[in-house]
């Protein structure tokens, strides 16, 4: 199993930002909002050098606000997260170009929703269903 | 764009309700006796519950609980489906995995961990259940270096006890 030594006030920090520009999008009706959080998202995965969240994280945040946490793990989960949000966004935009607003919005608030029990529990919606499932099965 | 706020903070109200309930839960959850078979009698440690295909499980928490058993060695981790252990998951109101319990020498749950925790946060929990055992001076370990200075320094400085 491949680890690497990453800051988990990074990431929490990079799920306020989305989370941020996704209320604010959705309150001001600013549809552009979602583009917005699909490109935090694919460069947060390809690009995390360049990612606008991570780069405001390094030169704002870090240190002047909060200190590091760094834990050497397995990204593996994480972007495995970040990709089901990239998922969810992506039919948010391809709705919204078809003109179905009120769908897109809709993605946008289940993303809001996860990253926010994310943020303040660790909560893992995948694992939840695994969880039910399971104990659907042994009842 | 009143209602759009409205609806914002419904949602935000929607998920601090469910952590308040999850930690609730978790709370409702200590206290109690668990009894298991495969874990060791008189013992404190953990019990990591887990399902199959679970990522965060197997990348995140099994990672963590090797590298808390490296720091204390004298703790039992004991891995368990919850399949296996549908009774228990009923008993203590499981609802995500991984869980992880931590469990004094008397069998009591002091700590329930629903989702992924790191060790740092399971080594605290531990202090409070078990004080980390010292190292077991060997009688028949050669006479160290150390040994030397603290004979030496017996000599020219007494221990307050003998003034």
């Amino acid at each position: 199993m491949k680890t690497f030594r990453f800051d988990r006030n990074a990431l929490r920090f990079g799920q306020i930002s989305l989370i941020s520009v996704l209320v604010l999008g959705y309150v001001l009706n600013l549809p552009y909002a979602i583009y917005v959080g699909v490109l935090m998202l694919l460069s947060a995965l390809f690009v995390p050098s360049w990612a606008p969240q991570l780069i405001i994280y390094r030169v704002f945040v870090h240190n002047n606000w909060t200190q590091t946490a760094i834990y050497d793990e397995d990204p593996a989960p994480h972007q495995f997260a970040q990709q089901m949000g990239l998922g969810v966004l992506v039919i948010g935009i391809v709705a919204s170009i078809v003109g179905s607003l009120t769908v897109a919005w809709g993605a946008a608030l289940v993303v809001i929703a996860l990253a926010l029990l994310n943020v303040t529990t660790g909560f893992c919606a995948g694992c939840f269903v695994y969880a039910q499932i399971a104990k659907l099965r042994s009842a | 764009m009143i209602e759009r706020i409205a609806i914002i903070i419904t949602l935000i109200g929607f998920v601090l309700l469910f952590r308040w309930y999850i930690g609730w839960r978790s709370r409702r959850a200590t206290q109690q006796e668990v009894k298991l078979t495969h874990f060791p009698l008189g013992q404190a440690g953990i019990i990591a519950l887990y399902a199959e295909h679970c990522v965060q499980c197997e990348r995140l928490q099994k990672p963590a609980l090797a590298r808390l058993q490296q720091r204390r060695l004298d703790i039992a981790v004991v891995w368990r489906s919850i399949q296996e252990e549908a009774q228990l998951v009923k008993q203590l109101g499981i609802m995500t995995v991984p869980t992880t319990l931590v469990r004094n020498a008397n069998g009591q749950i002091t700590n329930v961990n629903m989702g992924y925790v790191n060790e740092d946060v399971l080594m605290q929990q531990l202090s409070i259940v078990s004080v980390p055992t010292p190292p077991v001076r060997d009688p028949n370990r050669q006479i160290s270096n150390e040994d030397v200075l603290m004979q030496q320094l017996s000599i020219i400085s007494a221990p307050p006890h003998c003034l």
